[in-house]
C-alpha cells in the first residue's frame, strides 16, 4: 500500500492539476499556483474522503496559514489517522 | 477616542507603564481588564448600551460553554450562531429590515461599538467549540478577547486561540528594541492615518463635491477621475494606519495582533485582492463562511461543486460588502467585489483547461500581463469604491454628471 505521504501527493496531483507536483516536505501555497481557497477546500474533502477523517474549521485554516508547509499538513494527517477510532 | 488622538496615545502610555510595573500574569491580567473595562465605558453612552454589551459578551460565553456539548441535548449551531447574527441586524438597523418591521420597532437607541467585529470572534469561538478545536475556555479570557481595547472598534480579527496563548503568560514587550519597533509602526500609523489620510481625504472631498456643484465638460471628468483614484487610497490610509497603530499598541504589551493589509493596489486579481486587503476579515469570510457552505455543498451535491463555488465565492464577498454596514450601498459594494473574485477564479480555471498547469506557470510569469493585471484590478477596486460612501443618491449624481460631461464632448 501507499505511504501517506504518497496518497496525499496523489491527491495533490489530481486536485492542483499537476502532474508533476512533489509533495517536499517544504511544499507551500505559495509555490502552487492555483492553490487558492477554493482548491483549498477542494483538497480537505479529498483528503477526507481518502482517509475517511474530519477536519475542523480551525485547522482547513491553519494548513493555509502563512509558513505552513507539506510536512506540517503531514504531520496533522497522521495525528488525525492515529485518533482515528479503528473498526470493532 | 480616536487612535491617533493625543487621548489615545497618553491612554495607551498610561496602560503600558501600569502593565510593565505589573508583578505577574495575575497582576497584569488584572490590569489589562481594569483598562478594557474603562476604555469599554467610554464608548458605551448608556446604562442601556452597558446592559447590552454585558449581555453581549456573557451570552456569547454561554454560547461557547454550550457549544462544547456535542452529546445528548446539544443545542443546535444554528441557533447559537442565528441569535447574535439577528442582534447585530437589529441593533445596526440594517435596511432591509424596514421591509418586514414596523419603523418604531427600528427607531432604538442600542448601540454597541465593534458588534459586528464582536459578532466574527464570536461566532469563531462558538464554532471553534463546536468541532473541540478551541483552547480552554475561561469568562475573563473571552471577556477580554472581545473587549481588548486595542481591536474593539475595528479589529484586526484575532482568533481566540492566539488571544489565549498571551493570556495565559501576559508580558509586555521583550527589549528596548521590540518597544522602539512598537512605537514606531504607531507613529508610521499615526501619520498615514492622520497626516495623508486627511490630506487624501480633503483631496476627495474637494474633487467630489465639485462634480456635485456641476463643474461641466472636461473639470467634471478630471475632478472625478481624482474622486475616482484618490478615494480607494484614503480608506486605505486611513484603515491601515489605524491598524499600524493598534498593532503596535498591542506589541507594547507583548501581544502579536494579526496583520491586515499587504501592498493591497498591488494585487493582480481580484481573489489576490483580498488576500492583501482587510485580511483578518477575508481570513474570516474564507473559513466560516466560504468554505464551511461549500464543504456542505459539496458533500450533498458534488457533481454541481464547480458551478456552487462560484456562486458562493460570491455570497461570501456580498457578505463581507453587508458586513461593513447596514445600508445599501454596502450590498452593492460587496456584489461588485463578489462579481470580481467569482469571475477571477472563472478565468483562472478556463485558463488552465486551455493551456494546463504548465501554460498558466508560464502565463503568470509574463512581466507585461502581471502589470496590466495590476493596473486593471486596480481600476476595479477603485470602481467597486464607487460604492463605499453611504450615501447612494450623491454616488449616483455623480455619474450622471460623469455621463452628461462625456455626452456633451
Amino acid at each position: 500500500m501507499d505511504s501517506t505521504r504518497e496518497q496525499l501527493q496523489g491527491i495533490f496531483r489530481d486536485v492542483f492539476e499537476d502532474d508533476g507536483l512533489v509533495l517536499r516536505d517544504e511544499l507551500s501555497a505559495k509555490d502552487v499556483p492555483n492553490w487558492d481557497s477554493l482548491a483549498h477546500i477542494n483538497m480537505i474533502i479529498a483528503v477526507e474522503a481518502k482517509f475517511k477523517i474530519k477536519f475542523a474549521i480551525a485547522e482547513i485554516a491553519q494548513m493555509k496559514a502563512p509558513g505552513q508547509t507539506a510536512a506540517h499538513f503531514l504531520v496533522l494527517l497522521e495525528k488525525k489517522l492515529a485518533e482515528k477510532p479503528r473498526p470493532a | 477616542v480616536s487612535t491617533s488622538s493625543l487621548a489615545y496615545l497618553a491612554f495607551l502610555v498610561a496602560a503600558v507603564l501600569l502593565f510593565c510595573a505589573g508583578g505577574g500574569p495575575r497582576p497584569r491580567r488584572i490590569l489589562f481588564g481594569a483598562v478594557n473595562a474603562a476604555f469599554a465605558a467610554f464608548f458605551v453612552g448608556s446604562w442601556t448600551n452597558a446592559a447590552l454589551l454585558a449581555a453581549f459578551v456573557l451570552g456569547g460565553y454561554a454560547a461557547a460553554r454550550l457549544a462544547q456539548n456535542r452529546g445528548r441535548g446539544a443545542v443546535p449551531l444554528s441557533l447559537l450562531v442565528s441569535v447574535p447574527v439577528a442582534l447585530l441586524l437589529y441593533v445596526k438597523r440594517y435596511a432591509f429590515l424596514s421591509l418586514f418591521l414596523p419603523s418604531a420597532a427600528l427607531s432604538h437607541g442600542l448601540e454597541i461599538v465593534g458588534l459586528s467585529y464582536m459578532t466574527f470572534k464570536l461566532i469563531h469561538v462558538v464554532v471553534d467549540a463546536r468541532e473541540g478545536a478551541l483552547s480552554p475556555l475561561s469568562l475573563p479570557c473571552y471577556a477580554n478577547y472581545q473587549l481588548g481595547f486595542f481591536t474593539l472598534a475595528a479589529g484586526p480579527i484575532q482568533r481566540y486561540d492566539d488571544f489565549a496563548r498571551w493570556w495565559n503568560e501576559p508580558s509586555p514587550a521583550a527589549d528596548e528594541a521590540e518597544s522602539l519597533a512598537a512605537w514606531n509602526r504607531i507613529l508610521n500609523g499615526i501619520l498615514k492615518s492622520a497626516l495623508l489620510g486627511t490630506l487624501a481625504l480633503k483631496v476627495y472631498t474637494s474633487a467630489f463635491d465639485g462634480v456635485l456643484a456641476g463643474a461641466s465638460g472636461r473639470g467634471a471628468l478630471g475632478r472625478f477621475l481624482v474622486a475616482f483614484y484618490v478615494y480607494p487610497i484614503f480608506i486605505y490610509l486611513n484603515f491601515s494606519g489605524y491598524c499600524d497603530v493598534v498593532i503596535g499598541s498591542a506589541r507594547l504589551f507583548g501581544l502579536t495582533l494579526p496583520e491586515n493589509f499587504d501592498s493591497p493596489f498591488l494585487a493582480r486579481n481580484m481573489i489576490d485582492f483580498w488576500n492583501r486587503w482587510h485580511i483578518s476579515l477575508t481570513f474570516w469570510i474564507r473559513d466560516y463562511v466560504f468554505m464551511t457552505s461549500y464543504k456542505w455543498f459539496a458533500a450533498r451535491w458534488n457533481s454541481l461543486r464547480r458551478p456552487a463555488g462560484y456562486v458562493l465565492q460570491f455570497a461570501a464577498l456580498l457578505i463581507a460588502g453587508v458586513w461593513h454596514g447596514s445600508t445599501w450601498n454596502f450590498f452593492l459594494f460587496g456584489a461588485f467585489h463578489g462579481l470580481g473574485v467569482a469571475g477571477a477564479t472563472m478565468y483562472g480555471d478556463a485558463l488552465r483547461r486551455r493551456v494546463g498547469a504548465d501554460g498558466v506557470r508560464l502565463y503568470l510569469e509574463r512581466p507585461w500581463l502581471r502589470r496590466g493585471a495590476m493596473l486593471l484590478t486596480f481600476h476595479y477596486v477603485c470602481f467597486c469604491f464607487l460604492f463605499f460612501p453611504s450615501d447612494l443618491h450623491k454616488t449616483a449624481a455623480a455619474l450622471r454628471a460623469v455621463a452628461a460631461a462625456l455626452g456633451r464632448r
